[in-house]
């Protein structure tokens, strides 16, 4: 089981702020994909060069190993002040 | 004791006591932070907090960079504005609030905006930098030389109740580890709103990760992004400090009406509304989609500099890099309102 978190504008374009996957996918790149696939919009927000992603607080690429239990958060770029 | 406070006037360590009383200050740490310069680059919501209490903590000498003019729309956030204010420039009236903050501390105000041929000097010029402008173009150029030049950067940013902020490029990988390259989607608080506590916790932080990487704290956010949601009162680390920077990457030159000349080929690309409301002398109105769907066979003819403008300049840079790509030089994109 992974829980997904979205941080910052991810939250109110996906209208969602945090998920539970049941079945833990193999990688954080397999995991993208999923989530890319509940829709357009999750598509453009959370591509691999659009959104960075962390596995237990620390940033992580899409080739790494993802272990029952782990916390994945996504964050976006943001501007503004 | 006495050997330490030999650097600071009785004055001086009398104005400072509250501060260099904590042991993780200390005189030493006082006489530091006076000897420390912090560039400033924005004078909004971010900036304007963190000069505030940067100027209060004695740092040495404070640079402020912004073209901005006071406006009705900022004065929810941007507080110590006042109503009598609209109109000036936002970077002397700050300075100006600073000197009368302290005396004892230089104050340097640039009522201009940061480009790429003013940049590198000042970012020399200044110990460590503070990113708190609302613009991606700004904040990948401060990356890009803060990287080069081994300077921190402390960058935040805020929109509706929920920012961040993190320490890039000294002992910390830059910001284009994290994102390469300027983003496609992206919102910006002018277009999606902000609030103005928020803005001060954040600006405010900025003002106190610096005090802790000139005193050279191992309590510094750097390599570390902290998210803080202050409506939902949630906060999050990310810890980026191993992440690698892009093998590759593309720079784009960021320049005003200044530098441009008749031999450069001017595009506005905005949505044919945006155009027509405020128009941009001389440029040809090509909208972003129709510069990604359509290709750009026109404007690959003859070698004019392709010059990209919108007004928070993220789909010019997007224009920029898609046309990058094919001709490889003399592509920029002009920065202003």
């Amino acid at each position: 089981m992974i829980k997904v978190l979205f941080f910052a504008q991810l939250r109110e374009v996906l209208n969602c702020s945090n998920l539970t996957i049941e079945s833990t996918p193999e990688t954080l790149g397999d995991l993208r994909q999923l989530l890319c696939e509940k829709g357009d919009t999750w598509d453009e927000w959370l591509g691999s060069d659009k959104a960075l992603a962390a596995v237990n607080q620390t940033m992580a690429d899409d080739d790494v190993k993802l272990n029952d239990g782990n916390d994945v958060a996504f964050f976006p770029p943001v501007t503004g002040g | 004791m006495a050997e330490d406070l030999s650097p600071l006037s009785q004055n001086l360590a009398s104005r400072y006591v509250r501060q260099a009383s904590l042991p993780d200050i200390g005189d030493c740490g006082q006489a530091k932070l006076i000897k420390s310069s912090v560039l400033i680059v924005g004078a909004g919501g971010l900036g304007v907090p963190s000069a505030l209490y940067l100027a209060g903590a004695g740092i040495g000498k404070i640079g402020i960079i912004d073209h901005d003019c006071i406006e009705l729309t900022n004065l929810h956030r941007q507080v110590i504005y006042t109503e009598s204010d609209i109109g000036k420039p936002k970077s002397s009236a700050l300075a100006k609030h600073l000197r009368k903050l302290n005396s004892n501390i230089d104050v340097v105000s640039y009522e201009e905006r940061l480009l790429s041929k003013n940049a590198a000097a000042l970012v020399e010029e200044y110990d460590l930098v503070i990113d708190a402008a609302d613009n991606f173009l700004v904040t990948y150029l401060l990356s890009d030389l803060c990287l080069a030049k081994g300077k921190s950067l402390i960058s935040a940013s805020v929109i509706g109740s929920k920012g961040y902020i993190g320490v890039f490029c000294h002992q910390a990988p830059s910001y284009r580890a994290l994102f390469p390259n300027v983003p496609e989607q992206a919102q910006s608080c002018s277009e999606a709103g902000v609030l103005g506590p928020i803005v001060g916790v954040l600006g405010n932080m900025q003002a106190q990760e610096a005090i802790k990487l000139i005193l050279d704290s191992p309590m510094a956010l750097k390599g570390k992004l902290l998210t803080i949601d202050l409506w939902q009162n949630r906060q999050s680390q990310i810890n980026f400090s191993e992440a690698p920077e892009p093998e590759h990457y593309q720079p784009i030159e960021l320049i005003d009406e200044s530098a441009i000349t008749d031999d450069d080929l001017l595009i506005d690309v905005r949505n044919e509304i945006e155009s027509q409301s405020s128009p941009v002398k001389g440029a040809l109105n090509i909208p972003l989609p129709q510069i990604s769907e359509n290709g750009h066979n026109s404007l690959l003819k003859g070698n004019r500099r392709r010059v990209f403008f919108c007004v928070s300049g993220r789909r010019a840079a997007q224009a920029a890099l898609s046309m990058r790509s094919e001709i490889n030089d003399r592509i920029a994109v002009l920065y202003r309102s």
